[in-house]
């Protein structure tokens, strides 16, 4: 293999160009595909993802390009990581995140970024806004629901 | 910037387009939503079926609660706290119910969870997503670690005093069953029945199985598969290993394997198979089924480790597949705080968990005097959190 073959472009919906390695990009289930059949050059085109959430993309995916596949110390620090990789992303980029580890179907940044949002988001208000729905419940409902599941409320 | 994914009609989206929720919310698809409501915590869930009237539905749906065991279960899963369930029993009547997070700090917090009374007539089942079933015959119930409360299960239509009760959960399915046998002459099993968990009301009674066995111990559920050990005849009295499928409800018979191995008290998940295990005097000894049809078991023979700070034998519980790690506890012990002990013979690392003040939680004997002796009885890894009954 070439020393160009090894690099990929990788192309953000802003146009933005990424220069990245082959084996990092490749964690994406989706760049993996278009590779491998050739439907695409070296310089992929992401149409689903900004400049700036796709920066996030590849750091984490440089990180577990790295350090995958080695020992059980390296696989904590590797937590580590990703736990302060999340930990100051604000709501919509997490979300942002979200979408775009489903497109390019990367199953362990989806697990990270969901996960992330489960661990942040803890009252049911916070979901209302989240989800953009109203509790369509009349209060008789409500109270009817709530009764059922008494022993999640006692804290 | 948010909503501007759904009109894309690029062929090279591999991912197929995505249903938006109906009741208003543009911020992401619901299969993404769903992505992330299964990894909030059953209590969580459940203070959510007040969100609105679709989560109610969706959180309540078996499409739900199996994707939710299925990623909590799932070994690739770091994120999700898992427990042990411990039993422990003292003076030789009365068994106890622990639970504590698989950490990897050096003391334990246990919750006290229940007793209960124990002799040859009492249930013995093994834990699986946190539920502990136990009791008699007549007066067996299911209790919930989540919940913290019990149900009482239906009654066991039979005369017959003694009888066996195994927990398994199919995973295509979604669904838990409880398989119950009482024993006859011999103590072979007869009146083989099966309860689905929040379908069914009573006892269902089911074909005998084809082969004659008596229901013994250990007793684990691998994938959709329920093993206990048993002795069958074949000419003379020989020890065997019975699965029982819980989806399709039928048995099948492994014989055990020869020498040591028919001495197993154990079972436990290794690399993802059943495994037979025994704890020597210096050693740790697998038997990972390699092929049920031919009866073929493969011997694994790991050494103890060096416990210091603790008298007394340890015995290995369990094994944690996902972390290769060994559970090990004191057989018996007396004042000394409980313990577990994580073993990585691969590494060689010991790690030791006190608990502090768990014998001090249990109720005090009602028969007055009691001399203190415990005895560790069995330790469940991976505890997972359950939905059944939300």
């Amino acid at each position: 293999m070439s020393k160009s073959e090894k690099k990929i472009v990788l192309k953000s919906l802003d146009n933005e160009a990424f220069e990245v390695e082959k084996a990092v990009a490749l964690q994406s289930q989706t760049i993996w595909v278009m590779c491998e059949d050739k439907c695409v050059g070296n310089e992929i085109p992401l149409e689903n993802v900004t400049g700036q959430i796709l920066a996030k993309v590849i750091d984490y995916c440089k990180k577990h390009a790295v350090v995958d596949g080695d020992g059980d110390e390296s696989s904590e620090e590797l937590k580590n990581w990703d736990t302060e990789f999340t930990k100051n992303m604000d709501q919509s980029t997490l979300f942002n995140m979200i979408l775009a580890a489903n497109y390019l179907n990367i199953k362990s940044l989806l697990n990270l970024t969901c996960q992330a949002v489960a661990d942040k988001t803890k009252t049911i208000d916070e979901f209302h806004t989240f989800l953009n729905i109203e509790n369509n419940f009349t209060p008789e409902e409500e109270a009817q629901i709530c009764q059922e599941n008494l022993w999640a409320f006692d804290d | 910037r948010l909503g501007t994914t759904s009109s894309s009609s690029s062929s090279l989206r591999v991912t197929k387009r995505k249903k938006m929720i109906s009741d208003g919310s543009d911020l992401l698809p619901i299969d993404l939503v769903i992505e992330i409501f299964i990894r909030l915590p059953v209590k969580t869930l459940a203070r959510f079926l007040c969100l609105s009237k679709i989560w109610k539905s969706t959180i309540r749906s078996r499409y739900f609660k199996k994707l939710y065991i299925a990623e909590s279960s799932s070994s690739s899963n770091r994120h999700r706290p898992r427990s042990l369930i411990f039993s422990l029993r003292r003076d030789g009547h009365e068994c106890f119910y622990f639970s504590s997070l698989q950490t990897k700090n050096p003391s334990g917090e246990a919750t006290y969870h229940l007793s209960h009374p124990t002799n040859k007539f009492t249930i013995n089942s093994s834990s699986i997503h946190g539920f502990i079933c136990y009791g008699t015959a007549s007066k067996a119930r299911l209790y919930n670690t989540i919940k913290r409360r019990s149900i009482a299960l239906p009654m066991v239509d039979s005369k017959k005093k003694l009888l066996h009760q195994f927990l398994g959960y199919d995973p295509i399915d979604g669904v838990y069953k409880l398989l119950c046998m009482t024993t006859g002459k011999k103590a072979v099993a007869k009146e083989i029945q099966v309860l689905t968990l929040g379908k069914e009301t009573s006892w269902r009674k089911i074909e005998t199985c084809a082969f004659v066995h008596s229901p013994h111990f250990p007793q684990i559920c691998i994938d959709g598969v329920l093993y206990y050990g048993a002795y069958y005849w074949e000419g003379r009295k020989e020890r065997g290993v019975v699965s029982f499928d819980v989806r399709s409800e039928s048995f099948h018979l492994v014989k055990a394997p020869k020498g040591i191995g028919m001495k197993f008290t154990k079972m436990t998940r290794f690399n993802g198979k059943l495994a037979l295990m025994y704890t020597g005097h210096r050693r740790i000894e697998l038997w990972v089924l390699v092929d049920a049809a031919k009866h073929e078991w493969c011997n694994e023979s790991f050494p103890m480790p060096r416990i210091t700070g603790c008298r007394g034998s340890f015995e290995a519980f369990c094994a944690i597949d996902e972390t290769g790690e060994f559970v090990l506890a004191p057989r018996e012990f007396t004042e000394t705080p409980f313990c577990v002990v994580y073993y990585h013979p691969m590494r060689g690392s010991v790690r030791k968990v006190d608990f502090q003040g768990i014998t001090e939680q249990v109720p005090p004997p009602s028969w007055g005097l009691c001399t203190r002796n415990w005895r560790t009885m069995s330790i469940f890894p991976n505890q997972v959190e359950n939905l059944l009954f939300l």
